[in-house]
């Protein structure tokens, strides 16, 4: 975690364009410096519009959206001459127009953060790079930064509109032209408010962190609490950064054993997580003691995926890999955290002395974060899983009768990965159910992991929607990926550049396809049958 | 005297004469501590309960590795032998982790320069894998 978030740009940009409300452009400024800064700052606006653009498809307020961002195109095209040849001089004639600058730099910075989490190529289309992409395009989010390009247009359009009037000629036309079109352009926002945002949901905007796989911090002997718990952080945003990867078909390397070494390490650190929650100060609510047993029954759920991979394997050579370190490292920690030995390992075993946490509330978090990373990881290596299946690269051990006859694994299918598949999704619900849990609990005792609750309140993960999407393939596209990218060539066109267009274009298009066909699977999906095995309700 | 089932798996990885014996008899005795380990895992009976479940992942990895050797023959020594004459959680430890040492030093041992690219590979992924099981059940430490 980066420690940077967007709040900090867009607050940034704020308080500069209202410091510069005060700073009146002195009689020698110069104009077009100022108009330079404006035209810069106008033309990002419309950016931070189409990274959101996913969640405005095929809403009431998608026009005003469209007309929003068609205005604030034209006020940006009003300034292109000056924008054109803005530069960043040593020092600006005037502190107005440095502080304008400031204010472009800061939504471009906040812009470039939203999109270490999604990009929007040039065809329009979107592909999410981490689990904060969905977020950016729940209705909550779209609409608090919807909210916050119309508030950042009215205050441009004050601003163009004032330097106006000390402006001649062209560039005095063109400011007014451009504070026409930014007016009309916040008119579109405000008529595209389809609800009015919360507090909260300006929140969870603003605590958008930029998307950052975190270095690894080994563990050492005798940290403390505070570095175990930033040490836990760290562990979990890296494992979810690989279960994002697997999500979005990009497994790392490990196969069957990379995933049975995860399994066996979230079943311990459930059973620890346990541990933790029954040694921290309940409040007399009883919800703590509540997520302990939830634990406890994921613990369990989580040995039963680890027991079933006894029986697979997949080709590949067995080693260590990143993901088993990290989650190695997160149960090292956690086991330090809920016993009060420092120097525990999964070896000094669970007779040892419970340990009662120093800050109960941070602690509580990072038993939050990692009950959300064992439900992503769930997800992310049943879609990895998945993808072996069809590829033909799962295994499993043949019955010892008949292992002189046809070898000691056989070659699997779907129907014989169900198994796995049985297993993850009642881990992804037990997992889904005590970071459910200590959701309410962030809240109630307000804890530091309350913008996880936010988030994942935002954008649940679809249960169940992960494995058909990868084990299904009637489910993905039927288009050919290199569409776009074949015609071209057949155009007889050969510029590496428009190829490379195409090829983003086609991957893009692939990407917008999967979707829509995991959203029509959603949508056909059986209702819910109660499962008698666990009390939950399950999915066709 | 009937011999242990861990004493099985041992007599054949140390009458192992030959590189398939020895791979088959070494994913044999891996395949041993991976059916048998789950069976002691249970935190709330066992103080050491969290550390089979990683023995049998550490197992299953050492087996997997074997199973990516050329040589190793489809048909197994024909073992399977009953999981219950391990007795209770310590001494369960103490017989897996003992087995887990043999494998370790069968597989050290090994000549690898008479060791085909894709066996030797595969031999030093066992080696680690049992060391690791080693470590785990025993306590810590290298065979």
């Amino acid at each position: 975690v980066s420690g940077t978030d967007l709040g900090q740009f867009l607050q940034a940009a704020h308080r500069q364009l209202t410091q510069a409300e005060r700073a009146a452009p002195p009689a020698d400024t110069r104009l077009d410096e100022i108009a330079g800064q404006l035209g810069r700052l106008v033309g990002v606006l419309p950016r931070y519009l189409a990274l959101t653009s996913a969640s405005a498809t095929g809403k009431p307020w998608s026009r005003q959206a469209g007309d929003m961002t068609s205005a604030l195109g034209t006020a940006a095209a009003s300034l292109s001459r000056w924008t054109q040849h803005a530069s960043r001089p040593r020092e600006w004639t005037s502190d107005y127009a440095g502080m304008v600058a400031a204010a472009a730099d800061s939504l471009d910075a906040g812009y470039e953060l939203l999109r270490t989490h999604l990009d929007a190529s040039s065809g329009g289309l979107i592909a999410g790079r981490s689990w904060w992409a969905p977020v950016i395009c729940s209705p909550q989010v779209a609409t608090a930064i919807f909210d916050e390009v119309t508030a950042l247009a009215q205050l441009t359009a004050g601003h163009a509109r004032y330097v106006a009037t000390h402006a001649e000629d062209e560039t005095a036309t063109a400011l007014e032209g451009a504070g026409i079109w930014l007016v009309r352009a916040a008119d579109a926002g405000r008529a595209a408010r389809w609800h009015t945002t919360s507090r909260a949901e300006h929140t969870l905007m603003y605590a958008i962190p930029a998307a950052a796989f975190p270095s690894r911090t080994a563990p050492r002997d005798r940290e403390s609490e505070s570095a175990l718990c930033a040490g836990i952080l760290g562990s979990t945003e890296r494992l979810r950064h690989t279960a994002w990867r697997s999500v979005a078909g990009e497994p790392p390397d490990g196969g069957a054993d990379a995933w049975h070494y995860t399994a066996s390490a979230a079943r311990i650190a459930c059973h620890l997580a346990s541990v933790i929650l029954r040694s921290t100060p309940d409040e007399h609510t009883g919800a703590l003691t509540v997520a302990a047993a939830t634990a406890a029954r994921a613990s369990a759920i989580w040995r039963d995926v680890s027991t079933a991979w006894t029986r697979f394997r997949t080709d590949t050579l067995p080693a260590t890999t990143a993901v088993m370190t990290d989650a190695s490292d997160l149960i090292l920690r956690l086991g330090r955290l809920a016993y009060a030995d420092p120097g525990w390992t999964p070896a000094s075993g669970t007779s040892v002395s419970p340990r009662h946490p120093e800050r109960a509330r941070a602690v509580l978090a990072v038993v939050h974060h990692t009950a959300d990373t064992l439900t992503r990881i769930a997800a992310g290596d049943l879609a990895a899983i998945a993808d072996t299946v069809n590829a033909g690269r799962l295994y499993a051990l043949n019955d010892a009768a008949s292992r002189a006859a046809t070898g000691r694994y056989v070659k699997i299918g779907g129907q014989d990965a169900e198994i796995l598949h049985e297993a993850y999704l009642t881990a992804f619900d037990a997992s889904s159910r005590l970071a459910g849990h200590l959701d309410q609990i962030a809240i109630s005792r307000a804890t530091p992991s309350l913008t996880l609750t936010k988030m994942r309140a935002a954008a649940l993960i679809p249960r169940d929607v992960i494995w058909h999407h990868h084990h299904e393939p009637e489910l993905v596209a039927p288009t050919p990926l290199d569409r776009f990218q074949a015609q071209m060539r057949q155009l007889g066109i050969c510029d590496p550049g428009l190829l490379e267009q195409a090829r983003q274009l086609d991957r893009a298009a692939e990407a917008r396809l999967r979707r829509a066909a995991l959203d029509a699977a959603l949508s056909t999906r059986a209702p819910r049958q109660p499962d008698h095995r666990h009390g939950t309700s399950r999915g066709g | 005297m009937t011999m242990s089932a861990t004493d099985i798996y041992v007599q054949h990885l140390e009458s192992a004469s030959t590189l398939p014996a020895l791979l088959a008899a070494g994913w044999d005795a891996f395949d041993f501590i991976a059916r048998a380990a789950p069976g002691y895992d249970d935190p709330d009976s066992g103080h050491r309960g969290l550390v089979f479940m990683l023995a049998a992942t550490t197992a299953c990895r050492g087996r997997n590795a074997l199973a990516c050797a050329p040589s190793l023959p489809n048909d197994d020594v024909g073992t399977e032998a009953e999981l219950e004459q391990l007795g209770d959680e310590t001494r369960a430890a103490a017989c897996l982790a003992g087995l887990a040492a043999v494998i370790w030093l069968r597989f050290a041992d090994a000549p690898a320069a008479s060791l085909g690219h894709d066996d030797g590979r595969a031999c030093a992924a066992a080696v680690a894998a049992a060391a690791e099981t080693h470590a785990l059940l025993s306590g810590g430490g290298s065979p």
